[in-house]
């Protein structure tokens, strides 16, 4: 699954523990989440799209369909 | 040895760890470093001991003593498996079962070569609880690299 955890971050500013702190997770696992060595949680990807407030689709996507379309 | 469990939790504080990480090396010392001391000071006994030349009723008593500590560590272990979020669990599981693979293979591999008389059965053991500790130690610190 792709992700655009890692640019929401880097517009809101923050360090991989600051948005740790912000989920209740370790630094650990948003580094994980970033680079796509795990796939969140329905609850915690609930959660990265509430901090984000923005529609959880639009952070996580399928991989199938990004190599489709590009 | 035990120590090197958690080695991985050891992490500089700062920007690097969050407030969720702060609070489970907290915990997971407080559970652990009492265990290991524990350990240490009765594997310490143990060895000043001679078990062999000792046939009291004590002795077995006696040499069974670090499996208290050992018990102590393992619930420690528990504690941090339920502290652990979804990745680190995941991660800790999978070290665990890559840990208990390669011991099962070393036990098996050792107790053949021990009936073809190479080697004993003690050196077998100790092989055995080195490498599946050692695998479970490396696959996890591999699994959470960041």
């Amino acid at each position: 699954m792709d992700n655009r955890l890692r640019e929401l971050r880097a517009v809101q500013r923050w360090s991989q523990a600051e948005l740790a702190d912000r989920l209740d997770v370790s630094r650990q696992t948003v580094n994980a989440i970033e680079t796509g060595r795990h796939d969140p949680s329905l609850p915690l990807a609930f959660k990265i799209a509430d901090v984000f407030d923005q529609p959880i689709e639009s952070i996580f996507r399928p991989s199938t369909i990004t190599n489709e379309t590009t | 040895m035990s120590c090197l469990l958690y080695i991985g939790r050891m992490q500089p504080h700062g920007n690097l760890t969050s407030e969720f990480d702060r609070r489970q090396n907290r915990a997971g010392l407080r559970d652990a470093a009492p265990a290991v001391i524990a350990l240490i000071v009765s594997e310490i006994i143990v060895a000043s001991l001679d078990l062999r030349a000792d046939t009291n009723r004590w002795h077995l008593a006696v040499a069974l003593l670090p499996v208290i500590p050992a018990i102590w560590l393992a619930w420690a272990q528990w504690r941090m498996l339920r502290r652990s979020d979804e990745f680190q669990r995941t991660a800790h599981l999978e070290a665990l079962a890559i840990g208990f693979a390669v011991a099962m293979l070393a036990a098996l591999t050792g107790g053949l070569l021990d009936s073809a008389d190479v080697g004993s059965t003690a050196q077998w053991l100790q092989i055995t609880f080195i490498g599946g500790v050692l695998a479970w130690v490396a696959s996890l610190a591999l699994r959470l690299r960041s």
